[in-house]
């Protein structure tokens, strides 16, 4: 039977015991810093009536940032409670927002930070500020955050926030310093709540246009279906800006309601509609479960009438949501058509101005307090330990052995490097890949640009974010999350190496992510599981200097069965880097001395490497692979 | 169960002991791979506890635990970082072919109707049941039923057409 099919499949689903632990083990931190909140907030609430008190009593000083005067009170009223937040006082200003970080109080895997967001011009600050999702610390880890305004001063336009950050997997945030980040503010939200739609739907086309659209339903990507081609005949039945109703019509006996999202990266516009008869009836909607930030329309069937469904497809910076009412089965489209003309179109629309963008980012020490402490500071404050580099090997080129190894583990030899390099060693086309890796930061970036190809790949904080240029097209995948701080992080493989070797060889693995294009540089593995495994075939050559690097010439001939890996190549010629074992430059030859296969390191450096921040905005309408 | 009709442990360990199966099967059921049926999971007892919701009975828990699943499911899908690859994770060890069969069969279904077929087959609940669950008609839980029995037709037998 299908029942036991469908049970015996699903029992053997479950979640793992790693995943309930973290769940408990967050939920619990939860509930006790819910405790804490409240008693925060409510001094919070105490100092500020203080400060009003004493602002009335006593001649008025020059107010200064309301921040900075909140927490001096703080410090001077209740000791106690300002202990568990250290205080920050670091400003800067972009586009005419002038940010804050107030305070801040670490404890364990999770930070909580007071900011505030100052109008210094921009005329964007009001009562109703959000920071947009665009607020981020510096983590390696994957991380769950939560905004919560907690003020706004109409007299000196300051939006005050209070956001807690929690690393996942119970990272603890370690460092000696955090740098937090705010890239853009959503402003001018306004709520029409109830709003009936003046949209007459018993005069509604049978016969319109319509278009063979690509579409994402729910979990099926790229559906084709019958949708509507976009029309003019309600765009202004709402005055919602940037968003409208672009369509509405009966297509293969359904009612299709098309609404369009111009910009929709830019804003947080959403609504939630439905139908309802003349007599008002329309669903209850108590469940406080429903999501903040709906961002599709969702129709709510109350009759026995139909079922609905609703697509999406994207064109450019335009969202398109469409939402399709099948009439059930009992009904046949003449009944379908004269019930629905007896309804009318009911929502709750969101809106929003197109966000502001700017760069606010401030960098500062952090102190790693107990939650269960309250830090008594008559104790001398230590300077807070800093994260050391990795320590990195050593290891001095003598046997071939040792230029194994150090290919093998060229990651162990540099924490950072920056480079570019040409090659048609990936597809047979000619690459250039410009690369950028720190493992301290668990960050990484590369750049390919090839024969009609243009990628772009990001790593950051557990994630690795794609970029097709060419396409405008993106994906996102989740990565080992593992660095090179973590205690296991030497995962050791058998390569094929030890198996064609049959010696003790092992390699680390990269969890960067970054292992594809430029890997065949920096991670020169295969090059070395291809060439190098038989010792009889390949010598020691000269030692130079390459790109400003101390390097060491290796040559030799190719094993026959990997020749044709080479384009048929016979030898070989290879520079590596001798402190980090990097292979800067290859080149393979036929007997003619044509070269096949080749690589050429244009550019390197070891030092003062920064891998490139991730700019939501740039691939905003990128769409999703 | 106390006299209340509640179970007598409260606590965040004891829901999440009790209810963890019930809520993760039903995430995956709907999401259709671990690892978004993971974060799904971890949503929705993070929002138990943010929320604190006081319940009458053990049904009414469980029936909001269930609407939240689907709720934060929905979230989860339509998100513009919703991975759309659907490929049954190796982590899940199942191998037998004919329960790998049926996992894909169930992916073609829409998200809704895999998620009535669920509360349906595996958490035995009726109609009526599903339809004030999920704020349905009885009609379109019906509907649904039957157009995902019709897409699942392979695998049905008479007596699975109940």
């Amino acid at each position: 039977m299908f029942r036991d099919n469908y049970s015996n499949l699903y029992n053997q689903i479950r979640p793992s015991e790693e995943l309930i632990n973290t769940t408990l083990e967050r939920t619990q931190k939860i509930e006790k810093s819910k405790r804490r909140v409240i008693y925060r907030h409510r001094k919070l609430l105490i100092v500020a009536a203080i400060i009003c008190l004493c602002a009335v009593l006593t001649v008025t000083p020059v107010f200064a940032a309301a921040n900075d005067f909140v927490y001096t009170v703080m410090y001077q009223i209740s000791p106690q409670m300002a202990q568990f937040f250290t205080p920050v006082q670091k400003s800067c200003e972009s586009n005419g927002v002038e940010m804050s970080v107030l305070a801040c109080y670490i404890h364990d895997d999770t930070a909580e930070i007071y900011v505030s967001m100052r109008d210094t011009g921009a005329n964007v600050v009001d009562e109703k500020l959000d920071l947009f999702d665009s607020y981020s610390i510096n983590t390696p880890f994957d991380s769950s955050a939560h905004c919560q305004r907690v003020d706004y001063d109409e007299s000196s336009r300051t939006a005050t926030f209070l956001i807690t950050i929690s690393q996942w997997g119970e990272q603890e945030i370690v460092g000696d310093k955090l740098t937090f980040t705010v890239r853009s503010l959503l402003y001018g939200k306004n709520e029409y709540e109830d709003y009936v739609v003046p949209i007459d739907l018993s005069k509604i086309d049978k016969s319109p246009k319509t278009q063979k659209q690509y579409v994402q339903l729910e979990n099926i990507t790229d559906a084709a279906m019958e949708m509507l081609a976009e029309q003019d005949t309600y765009k202004d039945a709402t005055d919602f800006g940037k968003m409208s109703f672009s369509g509405i019509g009966y297509v293969d006996s359904c009612l299709h309601i098309q609404m369009k999202y111009e910009d929709y990266a830019e804003n947080d516009n959403h609504c939630r509609i439905y139908l309802h008869d003349k007599n008002g009836e329309f669903p209850s909607n108590t469940d406080d479960d429903l999501l903040d930030g709906y961002t599709a329309h969702g129709l709510y069937e109350f009759t026995d009438l139909y079922t609905e469904y609703s697509v999406t497809w994207y064109d450019g910076n335009v969202r398109y949501d469409e939402t399709v009412i099948e009439p059930n089965s009992n009904y046949s489209f003449e009944e379908f058509v004269n019930e629905i003309s007896n309804y009318e179109i009911v929502g709750d629309f969101y809106t929003t101005n197109d966000a502001y963008h700017g760069n606010w980012k401030i960098t500062f020490p952090i102190e790693n307090m107990n939650t269960d402490e309250i830090t008594d500071k008559s104790e001398p404050i230590t300077e807070p330990e800093t994260e050391p580099e990795f320590e990195l090997k050593t290891l001095d080129l003598v046997s071939k052995e040792d230029y194994i190894n150090k290919m093998l583990n060229s990651i162990d030899f540099y924490n950072e490097v920056s480079g570019k390099i040409e090659t048609n060693m990936n597809n047979g086309d000619i690459d250039n890949i410009e690369y950028i890796l720190n493992f301290n930061d668990g960050k990484a970036y590369e750049h390919e640009i090839g024969n009609n190809y243009d990628n772009e790949t990001y790593v950051q904080y557990g994630l690795k974010f794609n970029f097709d240029n060419i396409n405008k097209t993106q994906n996102k995948s989740i990565i080992i999350e593992k660095l090179k701080s973590d205690e296991n992080y030497a995962d050791h493989f058998n390569s094929d190496f030890q198996t064609n070797y049959g010696a003790d060889y092992v390699y680390d693995k990269d969890f960067t992510g970054i292992n594809s294009s430029a890997g065949l540089s920096i991670y020169p593995r295969q090059l070395v599981n291809d060439l190098m495994y038989d010792f009889n075939l390949w010598e020691i050559g000269d030692r130079i200097t390459y790109s400003g690097r101390d390097c060491q010439i290796i040559k030799g001939n190719i094993p026959s069965e990997f020749q044709y890996s080479f384009g048929n190549a016979e030898t070989f010629k290879l520079i590596m880097d001798r402190e980090t074992g990097i292979m800067l430059d290859l080149e393979c030859y036929t007997p003619n001395g044509i070269v096949t296969s080749y690589t050429h390191t244009t550019n390197i450096s070891f030092d003062n490497v920064e891998v490139k921040d991730f700019d939501r905005e740039k691939y905003a309408q990128y769409k999703l692979k | 169960m106390n006299i209340q009709g509640t179970l007598s442990d409260e606590s965040i360990e004891s829901i999440i002991g009790h209810y963890s199966q019930m809520v993760y099967r039903l995430a995956f059921a709907r999401v259709g791979n671990k690892y978004d049926a993971d974060e799904v999971f971890q949503e929705v007892f993070l929002r138990y506890v943010r929320k604190n919701p006081k319940f009458n009975d053990e049904e009414h828990r469980k029936a909001w635990l269930i609407k939240v699943t689907v709720n934060c499911s929905k979230t989860l899908m339509s998100s513009m970082w919703y991975s759309k690859t659907q490929e049954l994770d190796e982590a899940l060890a199942i191998e037998d072919e004919n329960d790998i069969n049926l996992y894909y069969e169930l992916q073609k279904l829409p998200a809704k109707y895999r998620e009535v077929i669920h509360l349906f087959y595996y958490e035995d609940m009726s109609v009526e049941q599903i339809s004030n669950l999920l704020g349905r008609k009885c009609s379109t839980v019906r509907t649904q039923l039957t157009r995902a029995r019709a897409m699942l037709k392979d695998y049905m037998k008479e007596e699975d057409y109940v």
